[in-house]
C-alpha cells in the first residue's frame, strides 16, 4: 500500500519536474535579470559627454553673457509653445535631430543653435522683443518621414502661428527610412493623419517618397487587418479592456515591468559584439544607399510642397560633417548631399544654406576613454556650446535680414 | 482576442478548467461550441452572422445530399460555398474592376470579410465532398457547428477533415498527462516561433531594419544579394509566423484532447518541390490535392492533362491567397515548378545519370531552396512591377556589388535562419541518441532550462501586438 502511494508520488513528482522547474527559472532568472539591468533605453547607448538642454542654469550673469530677459527667452525656446496665441509673434520651427537638441561637453551657460537664435534675434530687434518665437520641434535620431510628420503636426497644433521653417538636415538620417510610434501617435494626436494622406494622395509624381511614408505608417495594410479594428462590437471593446487589465496586472511582476529595459539591454549587447567582431567603429564608412536617398529626398521635396501649400517661408541648411578622417560619411555621399539638396531648394525657391564645414574639428570631442563599447571614439554627430553658438552666428548672418524682412513685408505668411 | 495575447491564454485556460469538469459528451460539445462562437465573436459580432448562416446552410445541404448524393446537387453546395467566399473575399478586387460612378461601389465597398472565411469555408467544402463520396459521415447540427468554428482553427486553421474531427468529439473527454504537456510544449514553440523569430526578421531589431521594411520602403534600387536576403528572409518569416501560430492552435486543441492536422514538417529540409509542398501548409496543399487535383487529374491519363491540371490547382492554390497579379503568378509558377520536376524524374529514370548520393541530395536541397525562396517574391511583391524589379536585380551581376539594406538585416538574417538549421540538426541528433537511456534522461534533467530560456525571450522580445503575416489570407 505504503509502496503504491510512494510510487505514485514519485510518478507525480516526474511529471511536475519539467514545467515546476521551468517556471521556477524563469522567476529567479527574470526577478535576477530585471533587478540588474538598470537602464534607460532611450540613453543607453549614447555618448556619454553629450546633455540634452533642459535650460535650468540659465539665468543673467550666469557666464553666457545673457541678461535676465534674453535667458527668459532661451529658456522658453524649450518650453511647450501652446496651441495658439493671437498676442505672440509669429513661430520659427527649428527642426532637426539630436544634433540640434545635444550640447557636448556642456558647461554652464551653454546653449542651443535654437536658444542662440532666439537671443540674437531679440537683440536685433529695435525694442528688444523678437520678431521670431523661436519654437524647437527636434528629436534625435529624426528622420525625413518623421521631419515631414512633425512639420504638418505642429503647423496644425499651432493653427497659423508658423510662419517659418529652419530645418537641420543630417546626412545619416538620409540612410533610413524609419518612422516611430510616438510620431505618429503625435500625428493622429493633433488630427492631422488625414492631412497626410491628402498630402500623399495629390502628390503622387513623387512616388519613391509617397511610398516609403505609406509604408511607414501601415497604409495598404490588408483588410483583415483593419477589420477587426472597424467592428466596434461591445464583446471587442471589453476584450481590449480584459487585455488592458491582464497586462497592467503582469506588470506587476519585475521582470515583465522591465521587458523594453531588458529588450534595449540584450540588443546593446548584440551590437558590442557585432562592433568587436567586424571591428565597426564610429569611423566606419557607412554610405548612404541609393534608394533610401532617393526616397528621402522626396520625402523632403513633400515636405517643401507641402509648406508652401500653407504659405510657410523654408530655410534649410545641411548639417556640419566632423572634418577628421577616417570619417563615416563617404566622399561621395557628401557631394550628392552637397548637390541634390541645393538643387531641390533652387527649383523651390528656398534658401539652403551649406554648412558641412562649418564647425572645426575642436568644436567635436570623441567618446570617453571610460566607455566600455566605444572608448576614444570621435562622435561625429554632435558638437559642443560654442559650436551651437558659432552656428546661430553664421545662421543670423546669411538669414537674419531675410527672416526680418519676411516678418515685416509678410506678417505670419500661413495667416 | 489575438492569438498571441494574454486573454487568449486566460480564455484556453478558463475553459479548459470548465471542460475537466464536464463529464456528458454533449454538454462538452455545447461548452466548447459556445466558447467558439464568444471567441469569433470577439474579432466582430457580424462575422458570427455570415459564420452561423453558412454552418446552418451546409449543415442543411449536406443532409439533402446525403439522401441523394448527385453531381449536380454537391455542384449547388460547392457553388454555395464559393458565392460566399466570393462575395466576401473578393469584393474588393471587383470595386477595381468597376466603372466609376457605379452603383455597386458603396455597397461593395461596404462588404467585411470575415476572419478565417476562406480556412473555414474551404472545411464545409470537404464536408459537401466527403458526404457525395458517401463516406459514412453523418455528424449532429452540434457537432457540425463545432466543426466549422473550433476556436484554435477557426481564424487561420489547419483545415481540418469532418471525419477525423468527428470521432474525437464523440469519444469520452480524457485528456492525458501527455496530451497536456505535449499541448502546452507546443503552444510554447509556437510562441517563440511568432513572437520571437518572425518578429526578428519581419520588424527586424530596430525600426526599418527588417524585411517589412526592405520590400515596402523602398520601390527600387535593390542589388542582387539584396533580393536573396529578402526573398530568404520573408519565406523564414512566413515559415516562423504560420507555423509557430500553428503549434499554438495544434497545442490548444491538443489540451482538449484534440489531435489537429499538422501544417508544417521541415519543409525547408525538402529536397525537391514535390516534397516541400507536402510539408509546407500541408492541411492546404492536401485539401487542394484531394478535392481538385485528384478530382480533376483522374478524367485523363495524359501526362500533359495532369501537368496542366497540376499547374490549375497551383494557380488556384494562389487566387485562393489573394486576387492579384503576383499572388496568381506565385501560384502558376509553383504549378510549373512541380510540373517541371515531375518530367525531370521521368527523364532521369530514362537517361541514367549516376551521382554521388549524398552531392545529389545536397545539390537537389540547395536548388529546391533557391526556387522555393524565388517564389516568395512574388508572394510578397506588392504588384507584378515590383516582382519584376526584383528579379531583374537577381539576373544582373554588377547589382550584386550593391547593398541597399542595413547591415543589421543581413546580420540577423543569417543568424536566424543559420540558427534555424544548426537547431534542426541538433534536435534530429539527439532524437538519435535517444534510445540510450542516459541521453534520455540527461535531456529530461535538463529540459527546464531550455523551456524557461524560451519563456523568458518570449516575455522580452515579443510584442503582443505583432502582425500576424498569414493572417491577410
Amino acid at each position: 500500500m505504503r509502496k503504491g502511494i510512494k510510487h505514485r508520488l514519485i510518478v507525480t513528482l516526474g511529471k511536475l519536474y519539467v514545467p515546476a522547474t521551468s517556471l521556477l527559472l524563469v522567476f529567479l532568472v527574470g526577478n535576477w535579470l530585471a533587478a540588474s539591468t538598470a537602464i534607460d533605453p532611450l540613453t543607453v547607448a549614447q555618448n556619454p559627454r553629450i546633455r540634452f538642454q533642459k535650460g535650468e542654469d540659465l539665468g543673467g550673469g550666469s557666464g553666457s553673457g545673457l541678461s535676465d530677459a534674453e535667458a527668459r527667452l532661451a529658456k522658453a525656446v524649450l518650453g511647450d509653445k501652446g496651441s495658439a496665441a493671437p498676442d505672440k509673434p509669429p513661430q520659427l520651427l527649428y527642426m532637426g535631430n539630436s544634433q540640434v537638441l545635444g550640447i557636448m561637453d556642456r558647461k554652464k551657460g551653454d546653449m542651443l543653435s535654437a536658444q542662440w537664435l532666439q537671443v540674437l534675434l531679440a537683440r536685433q530687434s529695435d525694442h528688444g522683443h523678437p520678431l521670431l518665437d523661436v519654437r524647437l520641434e527636434s528629436l534625435p535620431n529624426l528622420s525625413m518621414t518623421e521631419f515631414l510628420m512633425k512639420l504638418i503636426a505642429a503647423t496644425q497644433y499651432s493653427r497659423g502661428q508658423v510662419s517659418v521653417v529652419l530645418g537641420s538636415l543630417v546626412l545619416e538620417e538620409f540612410r533610413f527610412l524609419r518612422v516611430r510610434d510616438e510620431v505618429q501617435a503625435l500625428l493622429e494626436k493633433v488630427g492631422a493623419r488625414n492631412t497626410l494622406m491628402k498630402l500623399l494622395a495629390g502628390n503622387s509624381d513623387l512616388q519613391f517618397g509617397v511610398h516609403a511614408v505609406e509604408a511607414g505608417l501601415g497604409v495598404g495594410a490588408s483588410d483583415d487587418e483593419r477589420a477587426p479594428g472597424a467592428s466596434k462590437a461591445r464583446v471587442v471593446m471589453r476584450i481590449s479592456q480584459v487585455e488592458d487589465l491582464l497586462q497592467l496586472a503582469v506588470n506587476r511582476i519585475p521582470l515583465f515591468a522591465r521587458r523594453s529595459d531588458l529588450y534595449a539591454g540584450t540588443t546593446l549587447a548584440y551590437y558590442h559584439f557585432r562592433n568587436r567582431l567586424l571591428h565597426v567603429t564610429s569611423a566606419t564608412a557607412r554610405p548612404v544607399p541609393e534608394p533610401s536617398f532617393q526616397a528621402n529626398l522626396e520625402i523632403l521635396e513633400l515636405s517643401l510642397r507641402y509648406a508652401q501649400s500653407q504659405g510657410l517661408r523654408v530655410i534649410l541648411y545641411l548639417g556640419p560633417i566632423r572634418p577628421i578622417q577616417p570619417n563615416r560619411n563617404t566622399p561621395e555621399d557628401i557631394a550628392r548631399f552637397r548637390k541634390d539638396i541645393p538643387m531641390l531648394c533652387h527649383r523651390y525657391n528656398v534658401t539652403c544654406l551649406d554648412y558641412t564645414d562649418l564647425i572645426p574639428s575642436r568644436l567635436w570631442t570623441n567618446y570617453p576613454d571610460w566607455d566600455v563599447a566605444a572608448g576614444g571614439q570621435p562622435d561625429f554627430a554632435h558638437f559642443t556650446g560654442a559650436a551651437h553658438k558659432l552656428l546661430a552666428e553664421q545662421l543670423m548672418t546669411d538669414v537674419g535680414p531675410l527672416l526680418t524682412n519676411w516678418v515685416q513685408v509678410g506678417g505670419s505668411p500661413q495667416r | 482576442m489575438s492569438i498571441q495575447s494574454l486573454t487568449y491564454l486566460l480564455f484556453t485556460l478558463v475553459i479548459w478548467l470548465i471542460a475537466g469538469r464536464v463529464r456528458e459528451t454533449r454538454h462538452r460539445l455545447v461548452l466548447l461550441v459556445a466558447a467558439s462562437y464568444f471567441f469569433y465573436a470577439t474579432w466582430g459580432v457580424g462575422f458570427l452572422a455570415v459564420l452561423l448562416v453558412s454552418s446552418l446552410l451546409n449543415y442543411a445541404w449536406g443532409r439533402i445530399l446525403r439522401r441523394h448524393p448527385t453531381a449536380g446537387r454537391l455542384w449547388v453546395g460547392i457553388g454555395l460555398n464559393l458565392l460566399i467566399l466570393c462575395v466576401f473575399k473578393y469584393a474588393a478586387a471587383i470595386v477595381g474592376i468597376l466603372p466609376a460612378n457605379s452603383p455597386l461601389d458603396g455597397f461593395l465597398k461596404s462588404i467585411v470579410m470575415p476572419v478565417g472565411i476562406s480556412f473555414w469555408t474551404f472545411q464545409a467544402i470537404s464536408y459537401q465532398f466527403d458526404v457525395y463520396r458517401e463516406e459514412g459521415i453523418n455528424p449532429s447540427l452540434l457537432e457540425f457547428c463545432l466543426y466549422m468554428v473550433f476556436w484554435p482553427t477557426v481564424l487561420s486553421g489547419p483545415v481540418c477533415r469532418l471525419r477525423d474531427m468527428l470521432a474525437q468529439f464523440r469519444r469520452p473527454y480524457a485528456p492525458t498527462w501527455g496530451d497536456v504537456a505535449a499541448g502546452t510544449h507546443r503552444i510554447l514553440v509556437g510562441l517563440f516561433m511568432k513572437g520571437v523569430l518572425a518578429q526578428i526578421l519581419g520588424a527586424g531589431l530596430n525600426s526599418g531594419e527588417g524585411v517589412a521594411a526592405g520590400f515596402d520602403r523602398i520601390t527600387q534600387g535593390w542589388g542582387g544579394a539584396d533580393v536573396w536576403f529578402l526573398a530568404v528572409g520573408y519565406g523564414f518569416q512566413l515559415f516562423f509566423d504560420f507555423a509557430g501560430y500553428s503549434h499554438i492552435v495544434i497545442g490548444t486543441a491538443r489540451l482538449f484532447g484534440i489531435q489537429l492536422s499538422e501544417n508544417f514538417a521541415r519543409p525547408y529540409f525538402s529536397t525537391t518541390p514535390s516534397v516541400f509542398w507536402t510539408r509546407w501548409h500541408m492541411s492546404l496543399s492536401f485539401w487542394i490535392r484531394d478535392y481538385v487535383f485528384l478530382s480533376l487529374a483522374t478524367m485523363r491519363r495524359d501526362i500533359w492533362w495532369r501537368n496542366g491540371v497540376l499547374i490549375f490547382a497551383m494557380t488556384l492554390f494562389g487566387l485562393w491567397h489573394g486576387a492579384t497579379g503576383p499572388l496568381v503568378a506565385w501560384g502558376l509558377y509553383q504549378g510549373v515548378l512541380l510540373a517541371g520536376h515531375r518530367q525531370i524524374e521521368q527523364l532521369r529514370r530514362r537517361v541514367n545519370c549516376p551521382w554521388p548520393a549524398r552531392l545529389e541530395t545536397a545539390m537537389s536541397w540547395g536548388i529546391t531552396f533557391c526556387l522555393i525562396s524565388l517564389g516568395w517574391i512574388l508572394f510578397r511583391s506588392h504588384d507584378l512591377n515590383q516582382a519584376f524589379i526584383m528579379l531583374r536585380a537577381l539576373v544582373t551581376p554588377h547589382s550584386y556589388w550593391r547593398l541597399v539594406l542595413p547591415p543589421n538585416f543581413y546580420i540577423v538574417t543569417l543568424l536566424v535562419i543559420g540558427g534555424y538549421f544548426v537547431y534542426g540538426g541538433i534536435t534530429s541528433a539527439l532524437a538519435r541518441w535517444q534510445r540510450y537511456a542516459r541521453v534520455a534522461d540527461a535531456i529530461w534533467l535538463l529540459s527546464p532550462v531550455y523551456y524557461a530560456a524560451a519563456m523568458l525571450l518570449i516575455v522580452v522580445w515579443s510584442k503582443q501586438e505583432s502582425l500576424f503575416v498569414y493572417f491577410q489570407f
